[in-house]
């Protein structure tokens, strides 16, 4: 689970970490992604137990693509990472020309509005009963007490696989440019670049790996519905992480996912009036602010030079506010 | 203008922390009022002291004599009043150890999966207590073959990935054998899919009753202890018939409870010959509720069928009233709120109808009451579904005791029905009623569990159906009509 949230920090880096895009509609995508996968592979809708959703592809049963190894997985992944670069680029051609506050609004809306369409829309996926028979991958290959272990090795494979695709991205030129609208918009635009397209390209990027996150999440759990993004799991925890870890640095968003759910879940083994699970929100919101305080990058801040110069910068700003 | 820029990024930087901060720290300070609001109803004055004999085997001579020692100690009664930070279930305690044998059976470990943060998390206290106050009158009977059971509440926070996490680490770090919980459909059933189908580890929850379950794909792993809303769904259809409606609306809620029950009257009602006008979802908060009734409703109807929570019942049947668009009401568990009915008044509803699953007033209820007064010192609250959590973990104590293990959950499983269904003495909840059990069981005998909820006989889908209450408004209280009826 650790490793599907540092799927979506490393997304949410893209936005923030990199281009500064004030993203909170990550439960947004997130749900996108994850139904996009559950509809592509569960068994089509059974009117007898009350189903209702107009499309179930049923991969997985079909064999399709079936070249002995259970390849729909790769193409569920794929297309959910499709959708969502599809629909960001909509949304992010209609808000991306809002400030920083004004597209963190429109993408929290935007979120919420993810989730009650598919609340409402009881023809899309059942409403708010969910989808409850999304197949697994390599299902059988181990005994199904330990098929735990065989997805995490799936999703740390995913997971380096759009590590090294990001880490090499952020390198290239078109990743410069990123931070340098990042860091100034003006400037950006007077050295000749069209920022507008970079911020949609780099919303798009992102949103493509949420999507895959949202897949990798349907699969490991095995039922979406409505309940599941809310803002405080889908969307903020997510922020907590790569705030914790730091920002503009590919593995600390990934260490901060660690963290942080480490944290959250591993709370409930402290001892006595620690493990009341009303106790968690608060460690969470400490360790926030203890790293904004002791490190204001994050614990793995970014490593460029322009960074150590912005670390200094906030400092100073935070020690006068 | 640069500057200025620049400005404005740090600025922003900083409101984002600040939005995210408010974002959880609101979130945080929400479950802490929820946990002050609990404990203002702390009403106790002295925590009685209960003195406890332990027996303890020291060493054992092979000429069937046991050398034992006593030791005396006081310990506060657990568990007095729901404000006392009920002792974490992993301190409860055996109160009077019998030593049967020489040789005893493992704990028995029972993970539960409760809300004490999100939208249910009002019921996380009181199911707790329910759970306990199982394990304590299994322990006091003597134990599951001499081993404790040990009841471990997490937290699902209504949320799936929350409690597929907590119901992963109930199985795989604290080893437990079964699965009480959870609350919400929503969360029961990927736990199920996810966590306890695969470890095969049986689940039975106690208050989920969406009709989804009864057909999911589960191994026979999953079983529950609370009606599913199809029966209820199918009286209240004929109900609605028999009353004479033959035109009506239906409002519910957005939800998988809502749902499955509007559904089930759906079909019912319009198979015996009726016509349903619109069935409008609505969501959980409204002001106001004119346009959904204004669909619902839509040229007339006989009767609304409100399938909501008192919160939203309460606002759109005085508009429904007050704006003239129905004025005769059927209700359903959901909204058979005494509070409700307050507010709207009730000579205004003086002969509604309501149905609701399980409460039938049996000695077995009466015992699980008085028995919950004594150990909490509160009256038995009237929210729904602690008798059934209270037998879901009884009846994992009985299968356990019949299987004669305490950690193979497939044989705990497998001995579900068997103690469960007749045939077999019935025997109910409380002490007295679990050690006789316990001690049929012993000798081989045939016992059939008749809960506090009803009589918990399992189907082969692991469902129960329980019989539907037919309750009436009448006279200013909310009374049962004595009818029951079954699907």
């Amino acid at each position: 689970m650790a490793g599907i949230y540092a799927v979506f920090a490393l997304g949410l880096n893209v936005h923030w970490g990199f281009t500064g895009l004030f993203n909170i509609g990550i439960a947004g995508f997130f749900a996108l992604g994850a139904y996009t996968a559950a509809l592509l592979t569960s068994p089509a809708a059974d009117p007898l137990l009350f189903e209702e959703f107009a499309f179930a592809g049923d991969w997985a049963q079909l064999g399709f693509l079936d070249l002995g190894i259970d390849l729909w997985f790769v193409l569920a992944l794929a297309a959910a990472g499709a959708v969502c670069g599809v629909i960001a680029v909509i949304i992010g051609y209609v808000t991306l020309r809002l400030n920083d506050d004004y597209l963190a609004i429109a993408t929290l809306g935007i979120a919420e509005s993810v989730r009650l369409f598919f609340l409402n829309e009881k023809w899309v996926a059942n409403g708010s009963k969910g989808l409850y028979q999304i197949p697994q991958f390599l299902e059988g290959w181990l005994p199904s007490d330990k098929y735990n272990y065989l997805y995490m090795v799936v999703v740390i494979v995913v997971l380096a696989a759009l590590f090294i695709m990001v880490q090499r991205v952020m390198q290239s030129p078109w990743g410069r440019v990123l931070r340098a609208i990042r860091e100034d918009e003006v400037a950006a635009a007077a050295s000749g670049k069209n920022v507008f397209r970079f911020k949609l390209q780099a919303f798009a990027l992102g949103a493509v790996i949420m999507g895959v996150g949202g897949a990798l999440f349907a699969h490991h759990i095995r039922f979406v519905s409505p309940l599941t993004f809310d803002p405080l799991l889908g969307t903020f925890i997510i922020w907590a992480m790569l705030m914790v870890g730091g920002s503009g640095n590919n593995l600390g968003a990934i260490l901060g996912a660690f963290v942080v759910w480490g944290l959250w879940v591993g709370a409930r083994f402290l001892p006595g009036e620690l493990a009341d699970p009303n106790y968690r929100f608060f460690m969470v919101g400490v360790l926030i602010v203890a790293v904004i305080l002791l490190r204001p990058g994050g614990i793995l801040g970014e490593l460029r030079r322009v960074t150590r110069r912005r670390g200094e910068r906030s400092a100073v700003r935070l020690d006068d506010g | 203008m640069e500057v200025s820029k620049a400005d404005r990024r740090v600025m922003t930087r900083r409101d984002m922390i600040r939005v995210a901060s408010v974002g959880l720290l609101g979130v945080a300070g929400g479950a802490v009022l929820a946990a002050c609001g609990e404990t203002e109803t702390v009403t106790q004055e002295v925590v009685p002291v209960q003195v406890v004999v332990t027996r303890e085997v020291i060493k054992e001579v092979p000429v069937e004599i046991v050398v034992t020692r006593e030791v005396v100690k006081e310990v506060p009664v657990h568990g007095h009043g729901p404000a006392t930070p009920t002792p974490t279930p992993r301190t409860v305690e055996v109160l009077v150890e019998k030593i049967v044998e020489a040789e005893t059976l493992p704990p028995l470990i029972v993970g539960q999966l409760n809300a004490f943060t999100g939208s249910l998390s009002f019921f996380g206290p009181i199911h707790r207590n329910a759970a306990t106050l199982a394990a304590d009158h299994v322990n006091r009977a003597g134990g599951v073959g001499g081993g404790s059971l040990i009841i471990i509440s997490r937290d699902t926070g209504v949320n799936p990935v929350q409690g597929v996490e907590s119901a992963r680490a109930l199985v795989e770090i604290e080893n437990a054998v079964a699965i009480v919980g959870a609350l919400a459909s929503g969360v029961t059933i990927p736990v199920a899919t996810s966590v306890t189908v695969p470890n095969q580890r049986v689940q039975i929850s106690g208050a989920s009753t969406a009709p989804s379950i009864t057909v999911l794909d589960d191994n026979d792993f999953l079983f529950r202890t609370a009606p599913s809303d199809a029966a209820q769904g199918v009286v209240l259809g004929r109900l609605a018939w028999e009353q004479g409606f033959r035109n009506v609306g239906v409002m519910y809620i957005n939800n998988p409870y809502g749902e499955g029950l509007a559904e089930l009257f759906d079909a019912t009602f319009t198979s015996l010959g009726g016509t349903i006008v619109d069935a409008v979802p609505h969501e959980d908060e409204q002001p106001s509720f004119a346009s959904e009734l204004e669909r619902a409703t839509a040229g007339g109807v006989d009767a609304l069928v409100a399938i909501s929570y008192p919160g939203q019942a309460q606002i759109y049947v005085r508009e429904s009233l007050e704006g003239g668009y129905a004025d005769k009401f059927l209700f359903v568990d959901g909204t058979k709120s005494a509070e409700m009915n307050e507010a709207i008044g009730w000579d205004r509803l003086e002969g509604t109808l309501g149905t609701a699953p399980g409460s039938v007033d049996s000695p077995q209820r009466a015992a699980f009451a008085s028995a919950y007064t004594d150990a909490y010192a509160v009256e038995l609250p009237v929210e729904p579904y602690l008798a059934e959590t209270y037998d879901a973990v009884a009846v994992i104590a009985l299968a356990a005791a019949k299987a004669g293990t305490t950690t193979d959950s497939v044989a705990i499983r497998d001995a579900l029905r068997a103690i469960a269904n007749p045939p077999g003495e019935v025997v109910g909840p409380g002490v007295e009623g679990i050690g006789r059990a316990l001690a049929l069981i012993a000798e081989g005998g045939d016992v059939n569990y008749e809960g506090a909820s009803g009589a918990v006989d399992f189907d082969e889908n692991g469902d129960v159906f329980g019989p539907i209450e037919i309750w009436e408004i009448t006279g200013g209280e909310i009374k049962s009509t004595g009818r029951f009826e079954t699907p």
